[in-house]
């Protein structure tokens, strides 16, 4: 291929967003992060970060820190003030609400936060407060958000390119800081004497602040996991830039790279650093394997329910349900449209005393059960899924017929002939 | 094809900025060697503060000491005895790993640590392997000056805040730290308690007592 040829695909490559679902997932777990520190936090922000705390406001300024918007005032009502617009910046960048503007002010809280105390960070910390600005190039509110739910102003095709040209550079740039973490920490160990005789896994496991009590005594004195853990965490960071150009070997890393962080997670007790490294894993995935993977999901999980739509209170709940079924993996009908009952070759009378469901592979539920399904596929009910489903092996289907028999159902006026004898009734349980 | 120009334009800029970026972050992280050296101004300059960054975690050689605060107050009645104040934050870590604790921990760790190692640089090792009595070696430098001031004061903070706890709140006039470094038996001894190991005590001077704000 020609020059000329190879920069025309460049370029066009280039103009279209690629990794979107990649981006949104690490957004979202990026602000949750934020979300659970400062909610872990909130107890004790006086002693780390209030203007009395550990490293009190004198010594902070004096310092002179760069860029801190915590230098601004000593008031501790301002210092209550910052920390609460920090959970509503991240709350606001998790859900995707004005994403790329919430990205910028939740990088400036995060890092005017660990300015503010610099005793308090730890390499998780520090790569994220990097990434975040890195993810300002990013659309990371176009998949799995509030913005992508509204209708999004049509901008000029040449500012539209730019951002993707911006975009595809910061994830890009995202994904090369990670290399770049492994390959260096990697390099360091493999100089280092504990990681090439391969005890380097038992001397962190007997300092108190890296371990934990319940498992660190089995694996520290085990010979086999002590240097399969030291060679493997050497091997694992000076591959991790190589084996990210191929597809294969990508999700080996992928999979590697999470049962490493898991098990330092647990093994450690570093939990949070855990957490902000594999935010950026979702960034080794493709859109066109997330769609992959999606259609997967949807062949096998995806459910019909079929509600009656004439009962006001069964358009409200349903109205709810899809709200919380942020993925879509429901689809909602009434079975009061015309043709419905017909088409999936479902009873009507049945369909009226209780709401039904019809899977892919055409198994059919109702009432609770039906509730159960639901709530499985719902991200926002998934807290209440065990919930409905001790219910549903406790008291079967008699609380869902109790609720549905009381329901109010209303005959549209535009109804005609065919439901005359409706009006206002009470549909009776089933026998 | 003024859309195709300012396209164009992006990609050079962007791309080269990110290449630049790289390619510093590149030598940024690289031990010290001759290119790094001849550029170093440049290196750090485009580096600091915005993407400073350190992955040395456990590298070259992993942590493999316990360090302890030890804290003793002296009020109008005396001298209180030793106390533990690291323990206590500990144990609650290793109770619950989803708690303030372990960033608590983390801050008086790093205190401890900013205090006894001072600049961690390696750039200071290098300049002290070829030069014993450089400043640098002998740890008169100005950054490293900072880094143990600001450890020896944290580790008062810290000492106040546990005197509070131990004689009452504003009860103590000084207090002194102490640091107990205890270094686990070594891999052939894997099997014995961590008594086994060794342990010695670094005293800090009697520090003023200074209140901080109520944490828990």
């Amino acid at each position: 291929m020609s020059g000329v040829a190879l920069l025309d695909r460049l370029q066009r490559w280039l103009v279209r967003e690629h990794w979107l679902t990649g981006a949104a997932l690490t957004r979202i777990l990026l602000g949750t992060w934020a979300l659970y520190y400062y909610a872990l936090h909130l107890p004790v922000r006086g002693v780390l970060w209030g203007p009395d705390g550990w490293w009190p406001f004198e010594r902070f300024v004096a310092a002179r820190p760069v860029l801190s918007v915590w230098a601004f005032s000593s008031s501790p009502a301002y210092a209550e003030a910052l920390y609460l617009v920090g959970i509503a910046v991240a709350a606001a960048y998790t859900l995707g609400w004005h994403a790329r503007l919430m990205g910028a002010l939740h990088w400036l809280a995060v890092w005017s936060l660990q300015e503010r105390n610099p005793f308090i960070g730890d390499g998780g910390d520090n790569l994220m407060r990097i990434v975040l600005l890195f993810l300002v190039l990013v659309d990371a509110g176009a998949r799995l958000s509030v913005d992508a739910r509204r209708p999004r102003r049509v901008s000029p095709l040449w500012v539209r390119e730019v951002a993707a040209v911006a975009h595809n550079v910061g994830v890009v740039l995202v994904v090369a800081q990670l290399a770049l973490l492994y390959a260096s920490t990697g390099l360091y160990k493999a100089a280092g004497e504990l990681w090439q005789n391969g005890t380097a896994l038992y001397y962190i496991l007997r300092v108190d602040e890296f371990s934990n009590p319940a498992l660190a005594a089995t694996v520290y004195r085990s010979p086999y996991l002590v240097v399969g853990g030291t060679y493997g965490t050497v091997l694992f960071e000076v591959m991790f830039p190589a084996a990210l150009f191929n597809p294969w070997t990508r999700g080996v890393l992928i999979v590697t790279g999470v049962l490493f962080h898991v098990g330092i997670a647990v093994l450690m007790g570093l939990v949070t650093f855990a957490w902000s490294m594999l935010s950026l894993y979702p960034l080794l995935l493709t859109d066109a394997q997330y769609r992959r993977a999606g259609a997967w999901v949807e062949g096998r999980w995806s459910l019909t329910v079929f509600y009656d739509g004439w009962c006001a209170d069964c358009r409200r709940s349903i109205a709810v349900l899809r709200a919380a079924d942020l993925t879509g993996l429901v689809r909602f009908v009434s079975f009061r449209e015309p043709g419905v009952a017909e088409l999936f070759a479902l009873d009507p009378r049945r369909l009226e005393r209780r709401i039904h469901s019809v899977r892919p592979d055409g198994a059919v539920r109702e009432g609770m059960d039906v509730m159960v399904q639901v709530a499985g596929r719902a991200v926002l009910l998934w807290p209440l899924a065990p919930l409905l489903a001790a219910l549903r092996l406790a008291a079967g289907q008699r609380v869902y017929d109790l609720l549905a028999a009381r329901r109010t159902v209303l005959v549209p006026p535009a109804c005609g002939n065919v439901c005359a004898a409706a009006g206002r009734r009470r549909p009776s349980p089933e026998p | 094809m003024a859309r195709t120009a300012v396209v164009w334009l992006t990609i050079a800029v962007l791309g080269g900025a990110a290449g630049v970026y790289l390619l510093n972050t590149v030598l940024y992280l690289a031990p010290p060697n001759p290119v790094k050296a001849q550029w170093f101004r440049v290196v750090v300059g485009l580096q600091h503060p915005l993407f400073e960054q350190n992955w040395h975690l456990f590298a070259p050689n992993p942590i493999r000491s316990n360090f302890v605060l030890t804290v003793r107050c002296r009020t109008s009645a005396g001298v209180s005895p030793w106390q533990d104040a690291t323990m206590p934050l500990l144990a609650r870590l290793h109770r619950d790993r989803h708690s303030p604790a372990a960033r608590l921990l983390r801050v008086q760790q790093n205190a401890i640590r900013n205090f006894l190692f001072g600049d961690p640089s390696e750039w200071r090792m290098l300049a002290c392997r070829r030069d014993r009595v450089s400043p640098a070696c002998r740890r008169e430098s100005d950054a490293d000056r900072r880094i143990r001031d600001a450890g020896a004061y944290l580790l008062g903070r810290a000492a106040s805040a546990a005197c509070d706890r131990l004689v009452g709140r504003g009860r103590a006039t000084a207090v002194q730290a102490g640091i107990l470094i205890h270094q686990p038996p070594p891999w052939s001894r894997r099997h014995e308690p961590d008594a086994a190991g060794t342990t010695h005590l670094v005293r800090l001077p009697w520090a003023p007592y200074g209140a901080a704000a109520e944490g828990r």
